[in-house]
């Protein structure tokens, strides 16, 4: 099976022959090459959309797991902001936020 | 010492404690400033391969028709024949909406990190010292009550930026593999659409295609030359579909790259200078000139 490289390279051979041929070149002759060019493109079209399409992406369950963490974090802080709303007194919110940084 | 002087004490050390970390609030919204950018970029390329890939098919099918090379069914064949990118398309942003997503609760964890709340709940805290202490006979100056108020939001914010930067820098840590893998499938698509010359392939075949029709009714003497005219005033305002994407991709994924790295990295730097900055507010706010540790 031609690459996408060979297929291009192909075409481009055929539009450098059209040119030489479109000066003063037959119309017969023309026309067999603008089929040739419309053929070589649909099998590079056709080639590249199988290639792109079969490509490798991505999994993207690492970034599932870190967009749960993410929001798990999230309620982590809503967490910090209960506690801290409900600390009546500085002495009793100092020992309980540095139990946290430890 | 007396109750108040021991909250003091107190006092000091929480401020001491507000450096320690600081929420990287800059890296998260450029990261998700540059996963935003990256998805808009990766969709626009593939729209503008399906119009260069659509609008090559039609200009070369066009090109045959006006040549009147072969039968009507094999032209209207050809003129409706398009390649299909939305599976690719979509495939890619499938993984990258992933990415959208994981950034928007980055952006998340620093809006409840960094919200009113704090300094709202040390102003609630001091009142019920204040009122503590009044209670027990000791009057605390409005110059010691700021200072107390300053005191426990410092301590408060110092819990939540320490927890918040050390979740985000492991959730930086962990982001860099399923990173990795996005520019993988960026390199490998710059590989398949640009170093192998489709992209610029389509841009050649639609050009070619019109000097091509241009040519045959140049050709044909029973084309007028107001015919002619007419076919060249099309063809000069004619702007072929061009594939441009792919330089805004790269930068996007570099951004991003950037952006994590510096969410990943540690912040030594600023944690000692805003440690300092803190304790110096708190010996002027004792006017004590000597060094607390």
């Amino acid at each position: 099976m031609a690459t996408n490289g060979d297929a291009i390279n192909d075409l481009e051979a055929s539009k450098k022959a059209l040119e030489d041929q479109c000066n003063g070149a037959s119309g017969t002759t023309f026309l067999k090459l603008l089929t040739s060019i419309q053929h070589i493109a649909d099998e590079v079209g056709k080639l590249e959309v199988l290639t792109l399409n079969d490509a490798y992406t991505p999994q993207t369950t690492a970034f599932q797991n870190g967009t749960a963490d993410a929001i798990a974090f999230v309620q982590t802080l809503n967490s910090l902001r209960a506690i801290f709303g409900a600390v009546a007194g500085l002495a009793a919110a100092v020992d309980k936020v540095i139990s946290y940084i430890k | 010492m007396g109750p108040v002087n021991e909250l003091f004490v107190v006092a000091v050390v929480a401020l001491s404690l507000v450096g320690c970390q600081t929420v990287p609030t800059g890296p998260v919204q450029d990261f998700v400033s540059a996963s935003s950018t990256l998805k808009q970029a990766e969709s626009d390329y593939f729209d503008e391969i399906q119009a260069a890939s659509d609008a090559s098919h039609v200009t070369i099918a066009g090109a045959e028709y006006v040549a009147h090379d072969g039968s009507f069914k094999d032209f209207s064949s050809a003129f409706v024949t398009r390649e299909d990118f939305s599976k690719a398309k979509a495939a890619r942003l499938a993984a990258l909406t992933q990415l959208n997503n994981y950034a928007q609760q980055l952006a998340a964890i620093t809006a409840a990190a960094t919200g009113t709340w704090i300094s709202d709940d040390a102003k609630q805290t001091t009142s019920a010292m204040q009122a503590l202490l009044a209670s027990g006979g000791t009057k605390l100056s409005s110059a010691q009550t700021g200072f107390l108020q300053s005191a426990v939001q410092g301590l408060e914010t110092a819990i939540v930026n320490n927890e918040t930067a050390t979740e985000l820098r492991s959730l930086a840590v962990a982001a860099r593999n399923p990173i990795s893998d996005i520019a993988k499938m960026v390199g490998e698509d710059n590989e398949n659409i640009e170093s192998d010359n489709y992209a610029s392939g389509l841009v050649a075949d639609q050009k070619q295609a019109l000097l091509n029709i241009l040519h045959v009714l140049y050709a044909d003497k029973s084309v007028n030359s107001a015919q002619r005219y007419a076919a060249l005033a099309s063809w000069q305002n004619w702007k072929s579909s061009l594939v441009t994407k792919g330089q805004a991709i790269h930068d996007a994924l570099m951004k991003l790259e950037k952006a994590n790295d510096a969410l990943a990295a540690k912040q030594n730097l600023s944690a000692t200078m805003l440690a300092q900055e803190a304790l110096g507010a708190a010996q002027g706010a004792l006017g004590v000139s000597q060094k607390v540790k």
